[in-house]
């Protein structure tokens, strides 16, 4: 069953349109990389699928349940609780991790079980622990994040994401602002996860690592899905030209 | 020989002056601090109310509460106190001296505060905000547990210089007729002719302002744990 669906997805930032109509879906168990060179719109993309953008019209349903819906034009978000409810089934690793600086790493794995999910400190602690032993970084639980490198921070923004159980995974660039040697742990980790089947959506510049990753990839240009196929078509085989041009350039550097 | 045992006289008889005008400063000082701290207890959160109402996406709320600030910070203390002292029993609302001015001070300090804190929040990274909601936090946990105590390390600095800055304003209140420690000292040097209640004055403000911010470092120091600093 797809975990999630979306159709004829638009995004307008003021008279720009960013997305101009995203048909997509993936099924669990999938990993997804998505591909295209800046200003596409993948970023804007997986950022509409947990609502930190606001759709201009389209449908995003996440395991059955309707988020947002276009009917006759109009657009309807699930009500306020019903939504993040939803939303509470995928987790997001972003760019600039946005780890929590006042917490330190334990708590900011912690934070969201407890607040949010209303669970237990104590059951939770023992699952973070076990999550920073996942991506290597149990020593680090009393660090402040301050005292952490980019990658190790990243790391723990994706224990952080798992501590909650999504169903889904989106990834926005994850390793864009790291240093070049440090991107390997963290693709480590990503690679991991896909190895235990979890649900991931990618935006990603790594070709590599997608083509290795990635079940599936999508390649985005100018607001749409210009193509889409297994990893080893879309990247090694590609039919569209705008896909070859960036994956020639992409070789290219 | 003679210089030191008349200066040592001198010294004495000053010291014994002191001690004698020392308890109505300090009962003066006593009610100081207690306009100071009940100003301080109320206006810091109401600062934050103010301060959220000002970032409110609601449009009234936010004129409302920018309104306030540019009243409050753009008129004289001294004349809100005039005006909640004297004008306010005109409108049927009669306050002894005390509340009056710790009404005053809380009101006009509010204002300070709020924009203390609007600086605050607003300082604090979008990354932030999207984390948040990413993780499920509704607006008013991300308020409280994500965005305000990340604000602390830096509001701390700024409302330690409005709490100096307080702790001097309080000698306003000697306006309204409120025995405070300025007004004390004011009284004891008309009567005696001598100065010294001055001197005495600006060594309990400047004692009190010591306390303050040795209290503020050690608060500041607390919530900027997280922050690493080159060494």
């Amino acid at each position: 069953m797809a975990i999630l669906e979306v159709q004829g997805l638009v995004k307008n930032f003021g008279s720009l349109q960013v997305l101009r109509g995203i048909d997509f879906e993936t099924e669990k168990g999938q990993v997804t990389a998505i591909l295209g060179p800046s200003g596409s719109g993948k970023s804007t993309f997986i950022r509409c699928l947990n609502r930190l953008e606001k759709v201009t019209s389209g449908t995003i349903r996440i395991d059955g349940e309707v988020l947002v819906e276009t009917k006759e034009g109009k657009v309807e978000y699930a009500p306020e609780r019903e939504a993040r409810r939803i939303c509470g089934k995928t987790g997001m690793v972003f760019q600039n991790f946005n780890l929590f600086p006042h917490m330190k790493v334990l708590d900011n794995i912690m934070a969201a079980p407890v607040t949010v999910q209303k669970r237990p400190a104590a059951e939770v602690e023992e699952e973070a622990r076990e999550l920073l032993k996942r991506v290597g970084l149990l020593e680090k639980a009393e660090q402040y994040p301050s005292a952490l490198s980019g990658g190790q921070q990243q790391r723990v923004a994706i224990a952080r994401a798992l501590a909650l159980h999504p169903e889904i995974l989106f990834f926005d660039e994850p390793t864009s602002a790291l240093d070049p040697e440090l991107t390997g742990e963290v693709l480590r980790v990503i690679r991991d996860l896909a190895a235990e089947r979890m649900t991931m959506l990618i935006v990603t510049h790594e070709i590599e690592f997608a083509l290795g990753v990635a079940d599936h990839v999508v390649f985005m240009d100018g607001g749409y899905i210009v193509e889409s196929g297994t990893a080893d078509s879309l990247i090694n085989h590609p039919k569209n030209e705008r896909t070859k041009s960036f994956l020639n350039r992409m070789h290219e550097v | 020989m003679n210089f030191f045992a008349d200066n040592w006289a001198h010294l004495l008889e000053w010291l014994s002056y002191s001690e004698r005008i020392l308890p109505s400063l300090l009962k003066g000082g006593r009610i100081t601090l207690l306009v100071f701290a009940l100003t301080l207890v109320l206006a810091l959160p109401l600062g934050l109310i103010f301060g959220l109402m000002r970032i409110s996406k609601w449009k009234p709320i936010k004129w409302f509460a920018s309104a306030y600030i540019w009243v409050l910070r753009g008129t004289p203390l001294l004349l809100q106190l005039y005006f909640v002292y004297y004008g306010l029993p005109s409108m049927g609302i009669t306050m002894d001296g005390i509340t009056s001015a710790v009404v005053a001070f809380t009101l006009n300090y509010a204002a300070y505060f709020a924009e203390i804190y609007r600086g605050g929040i607003q300082s604090i990274d979008r990354g932030q905000y999207e984390a948040a909601k990413a993780l499920g936090y509704t607006g008013g946990q991300t308020m409280w547990k994500i965005i305000i105590p990340q604000t602390l390390s830096r509001i701390i600095p700024p409302i330690t210089n409005e709490t100096i800055t307080l702790v001097k304003d309080t000698a306003l209140i000697t306006a309204i007729s409120v025995s405070e420690l300025l007004r004390a000292a004011k009284g004891a040097v008309n009567r005696d002719l001598d100065t010294t209640a001055f001197l005495l004055a600006a060594l309990l403000y400047l004692f009190f302002t010591l306390i303050l911010t040795i209290i503020f470092k050690f608060t500041e120091k607390r919530f900027s744990r997280h922050i690493r600093r080159e060494s």
